[in-house]
């Protein structure tokens, strides 16, 4: 079945399609929402809501683009309003907690072996530091880095020269350089 | 080369972004200054989260939730865009709505906020919490003008 009949078909009401039509894309998409999202729980909730509403405006889809770059903008949006959803979830519980005096969680990381602490605190540094990227650079960057979409992929979906592309992964790389060159020199 | 050079192309270095010839001086100063070296090892190591991190393994049962999520949420399979579309822009009136009246209680609001005793500050608290998300609305519409923006361009 070529795209178009897939689509097609998908919008016509059946099923059989929407399932092909997910089975054949759910990886992608929860592995994109993942580099944003870096939580696995939380990627699948995501690409839950991507093919609810890929079911819901599929019948808008001009097909003149790639059925997957659509996914991947769909999917590039939901995690990008997760992430600074959660960031205002955060910045609540911050302040509930310095009113409340119940002071920070700590994680209790006991039961981790040393080996898992580093990789974890590594893993956190790193988020951060993509995390402070302008947004354009940390959309250009994760997915080249995360989903290992080439410039030209990456210009599609953003919908921007393959040249901006270029040079906002260029300066995603320097941002991530100053800080973690910073962090780690000695 | 200095140590400020490698600073500069670290990270380039570790993602094989260099021609050869400016590699190899990387390569040679780092064989020789331990504070390079250390900076490179750390970079490496914390760079190489991210081939782990991509690694997901996919629930099985994603369809079957996927249905499920479907099936109790509204028919999405009837498709009525004009009405869902009218019926989006009620929430988005009650938000200004409450922005309004917010705005208009927010002097006795911190009032009450300042001279709360304790028990009354988890009240408070979770009022402060509902102004907050009203926010939600603005933000998720400037994130889809991205992806709307690019729709018109189809
Ligand atoms: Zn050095």
């Amino acid at each position: 079945m070529s795209e178009n009949e897939l689509i097609g078909r998908v919008i016509d009401g059946d099923e059989s399609a929407f399932r092909r039509l997910v089975e054949d894309y759910q990886d992608m998409v929860i592995r994109t929402c993942n580099g944003f999202v870096h939580d696995r729980e939380d990627a699948h909730d995501l690409a839950q809501d991507v093919f609810v509403e890929v079911l819901e405006s599929i019948h808008k889809f001009r097909r003149e683009s790639k059925l997957s770059t659509w996914l991947y903008r769909v999917a590039v949006n939901k995690s990008l309003n997760f992430v600074s959803r959660q960031k205002r979830k955060q910045w609540i519980s911050n302040l509930e907690n310095a009113l409340g005096g119940k002071g920070y969680d700590i994680i209790d990381k006991s039961g981790d072996s040393d080996k898992e602490m580093i990789n974890n605190e590594r893993s956190r540094i790193l988020r951060q530091a993509i995390e402070s990227l302008p947004q354009n650079q940390k959309i250009a960057f994760t997915l080249n880095k995360y989903e290992e979409l080439s410039y030209k992929e990456i210009a599609e979906v953003m919908n921007v020269s393959l040249s901006s592309v270029e040079s906002l992964i260029h300066r995603a790389k320097m941002g991530l350089q100053k800080k973690l060159v910073h962090y780690y020199k000695k | 080369m200095k140590c400020r050079e490698v600073h500069n192309k670290i990270y380039f270095f570790i993602d094989n972004d260099l021609a050869e010839e400016e590699a190899s001086h990387i390569r040679e100063h780092i064989g020789q200054c331990d504070s390079c070296r250390h900076l490179y090892e750390e970079m490496m190591a914390t760079v190489s989260v991210i081939e782990r991190e991509k690694q997901v393994e996919i629930n099985p049962f994603f369809y079957t939730r996927l249905q499920q999520h479907i099936q109790n949420n509204e028919p999405v399979y009837v498709r009525k865009p004009s009405l869902i579309r009218s019926l989006q822009w009620i929430p988005a009136a009650l938000v200004i709505i409450g922005l309004v009246i917010g705005i208009i209680l927010g002097n006795a609001y911190y009032k009450s906020w300042t001279y709360a005793d304790t028990s009354d500050r988890s009240e408070n608290i979770q009022s402060l919490k509902e102004t907050y998300f009203i926010g939600e609305q603005e933000t998720e519409s400037l994130a889809y003008s991205f992806y709307n923006f690019e729709n018109n361009e189809e």
